[in-house]
């Protein structure tokens, strides 16, 4: 299972205004918003529940063909400063969160997940992707001794991104994330690596 | 309304979030707010508030969860109006 999502900081206090008049209600449960009015930190725990929402519907993706937006759909439950669970149809996925100065950073926990936040300099939308893709190559690159140059991301009709190595696709299980000036990957490896 | 009065109108709403320009010029029915316009999934939420507020509908989570494309947002509208 993978799924990942990471929030800049900063742009989200400038362009989205959670405290707005039914935003609460639209995105969290009644019990996800007892966490967020019980807190000295609402902001972080808005976008911590958001995040981990964002990487739940992600690793849900991968199975599902249509895309939604409810985000109420998706339920979580903290457990501590770190864990906590996303419960959406079936699956109940264990989900960890880095909270730094500049950007909250969720993923499905797995011990045989390896994830990569970095800092992207130029933050225009299309930079982002490009920043976010040229890093994955690079990790699959060194991963599969392959020429990155043979490496292309390629999205499914539900806009989960695969890898095409060799022009074949592959079946390594990667998430991508980017917002602003950061970019996160998840990749999970297989058991022997 | 029809639908022809209704764009201009959404179009309004969604133009502070878009992200790509070229998407929200070339806008038909068959346009997707995340796919073609980038319109980040948080301010997907603020789109959803401002046609509530536009047009004094209210929209539970079961009629926003269609909501990404301009086809269904219409529908969505038309449905609620309707029901006024």
């Amino acid at each position: 299972m993978i799924g990942n999502d990471i929030v800049d900081v900063n742009i989200t206090r400038q362009q989205i205004n959670w405290k707005r008049k039914r935003f609460l209600d639209k995105v969290f449960t009644i019990e996800e918003q007892k966490l967020i009015n019980n807190t000295a930190n609402p902001f972080s725990v808005v976008w911590r529940l958001w995040s981990m929402k964002e990487s739940a519907y992600k690793c849900y993706m991968q199975y599902n063909k249509k895309r939604f937006f409810d985000p109420k759909k998706l339920t979580c439950t903290i457990t501590s400063n770190s864990f906590g669970y996303v419960a959406i149809d079936l699956l109940k996925l264990p989900v960890k969160t880095v909270i730094q100065e500049n950007y909250i950073y969720s993923t499905i926990t797995n011990s045989n997940t390896e994830n990569h936040c970095f800092y992207i300099k130029n933050a225009s939308r299309r930079d982002q992707q490009e920043k976010v893709y040229t890093r994955l190559k690079e990790i699959i690159s060194k991963k599969l001794s392959v020429c990155s140059k043979k490496i292309d991301v390629r999205k499914t009709a539900v806009g989960i991104p695969k890898l095409i190595v060799n022009k074949q696709e592959n079946n390594i299980l990667f998430s991508l994330s980017h917002h602003g000036h950061y970019g996160a990957i998840a990749i999970l490896n297989q058991k022997n690596e | 309304m029809t639908n022809k009065e209704l764009i201009p109108i959404l179009k309004n709403i969604i133009k502070p979030y878009i992200q790509d320009e070229s998407a929200f010029e070339n806008l038909t029915e068959e346009t997707d707010f995340i796919n073609d316009l980038k319109i980040n999934s948080a301010n997907l939420v603020d789109v959803v508030l401002d046609v509530e507020d536009e047009f004094d509908i209210e929209i539970d989570n079961d009629a926003m969860e269609k909501m990404l494309d301009v086809k269904n947002a219409l529908l969505i509208i038309q449905s609620k109006l309707s029901e006024k």
